[in-house]
């Protein structure tokens, strides 16, 4: 379960595609990820490995901006 | 007491708003996208509840467009600030009010800008049109006058300046919450407003929305809560122009004024109410000989009017002691007055809100009667 985490460097961008997977029924917890890389504060979003096709297509078309890690 | 001062800001507010505002600082006391805990998350889910109430709530495209600012003045100041180039003309209308009017006299007197100021009395596009030049790149006006209510056809406007490729920015401050607005129909590139008039919130709070997401030039530098590690404003919306901590009680305020107004009927039953409010108003204030009324055709939801042999400011004053909230002198908007000629002592303004009462007005007509009667 929540195996799978999607990175957004906002918190804006997070709740926006963690309303956006719930609404297509993805359960997704939010948390505050490690800083990261040279960018500094992000937020993890943890979701299903099962799910990890369909947020990644919903976040594609959001225009939201991930990075995904299993 | 009975309060006629809704367009200076709302009041009382409703229970729901003052509840909103306790539980976003008992509750989720948080400062929303920094930490990773509870609080924190709480705090920043009730700031994006609220962006996606606005964006519903006005017909707009994307939440995230929504910049949550202090107030209409700081919104509007962001919207023309970061668009504005060296050269520039703007044009806006003779009824703007000095959150407006005051950001594009300091730019013409520092010599950046030219502007010219278009009348709003009569064929507003053709006035437009007139003054328009190869260098025309921005056009802001009021949705509804802050003076006498007027209201202007803020979508053909758009239209004209999509055509031209201006850029078209709405001070929604007097019409968000009275009248039902569609950010998409009205074709504006930015519209701002406060969260304390007619969205029924609590001061200290106000949004700009931006349509477009191309290179804006930065308004203010500081904490975003996000690439942290940059020494730049983030490129995303809202990020870039919202540095430092957000006011999440006033903005959680907001949320539950705008779901208040849609449970009492929305904005077409306030626009109803208030427009009812105000022909009864403008009928009581013409039984008067002599008496200077400066109204929208047909009524908005506020009036201004003058009486004779009295300042607006002895009026305002002698109905606070009735028990009477009304605002005298120049609102703000010079520009109005100038227009209106309200004269000297610009003019006494009694706006209305959805609770105020035709008892209320009935009280207000006996307090003005005395007062005009008093000194005829």
């Amino acid at each position: 379960m929540h195996d799978y985490s999607l990175f957004i460097g906002s918190s804006t961008r997070a709740m926006k595609a963690k309303r956006a997977l719930e609404r297509k029924g993805i359960r997704a917890l939010l948390r505050k990820d490690l800083p990261h890389d040279d960018d500094g504060c992000r937020y993890a979003l943890q979701i299903d490995a099962k799910d990890f096709m369909t947020a990644t297509m919903i976040l594609r078309e959001l225009g939201i901006p991930y990075r995904g890690k299993g | 007491m009975i309060y006629f001062d809704h367009a200076a800001t709302s009041y009382p507010k409703p229970e729901s708003v003052l509840i909103a505002m306790r539980d976003a600082v008992v509750r989720e006391g948080g400062n929303p996208g920094r930490s990773g805990h509870r609080l924190s998350l709480l705090a920043s889910e009730r700031i994006y509840e609220t962006r996606e109430a606005l964006c519903s709530f006005f017909d707009a495209e994307e939440p995230e467009n929504f910049i949550f600012t202090q107030n209409a003045t700081h919104a509007l100041n962001l919207a023309i600030k970061t668009r504005i180039r060296h050269g520039d003309h703007v044009l806006i209308s003779d009824l703007e009010h000095n959150a407006v009017f005051r950001p594009i006299y300091r730019l013409f007197r520092d010599g950046v800008i030219n502007y010219s100021v278009f009348k709003t009395s009569n064929r507003v596009l053709k006035e437009i049109e007139a003054l328009c030049t190869k260098d025309t790149r921005m056009l802001i006006c009021t949705h509804v006058s802050n003076v006498n209510g007027q209201r202007l056809p803020v979508k053909e406007i758009g239209d004209f300046c999509r055509q031209r490729g201006i850029y078209y920015i709405i001070d929604a401050s007097q019409g968000a919450g009275h009248i039902p607005f569609s950010i998409r129909e009205s074709g504006a590139d930015a519209v701002c407003a406060p969260a304390h008039k007619g969205l029924l919130g609590i001061q200290g709070a106000g949004f700009a929305y931006l349509r477009k997401k191309d290179y804006l030039m930065e308004f203010m530098e500081g904490g975003s809560g996000s690439h942290s590690l940059n020494p730049e404003m983030p490129e995303e919306l809202p990020d870039r122009y919202e540095a430092g901590t957000l006011a999440t009680p006033a903005i959680a305020a907001l949320g539950a004024g705008l779901r208040y107004i849609l449970a009492h009927g929305g904005t077409s039953a306030v626009e109803m109410h208030e427009r009812a409010l105000c022909r009864r108003a403008k009928e009581m204030l013409f039984s008067l000989p002599n008496v200077t009324v400066y109204a929208a055709k047909p009524e908005g939801g506020l009036l201004s009017f003058n009486l004779p042999h009295r300042s607006s400011e002895e009026v305002a004053f002698l109905l606070d002691k009735d028990g009477i909230c009304v605002r005298g002198g120049f609102h703000c908007a010079p520009l109005a007055h100038r227009t209106l000629e309200t004269g000297e002592y610009g003019s006494v303004r009694i706006s209305f809100g959805p609770e105020n009462t035709e008892d209320e007005l009935e009280s207000f007509y006996r307090s003005i009667k005395n007062i005009y009667f008093a000194r005829s």
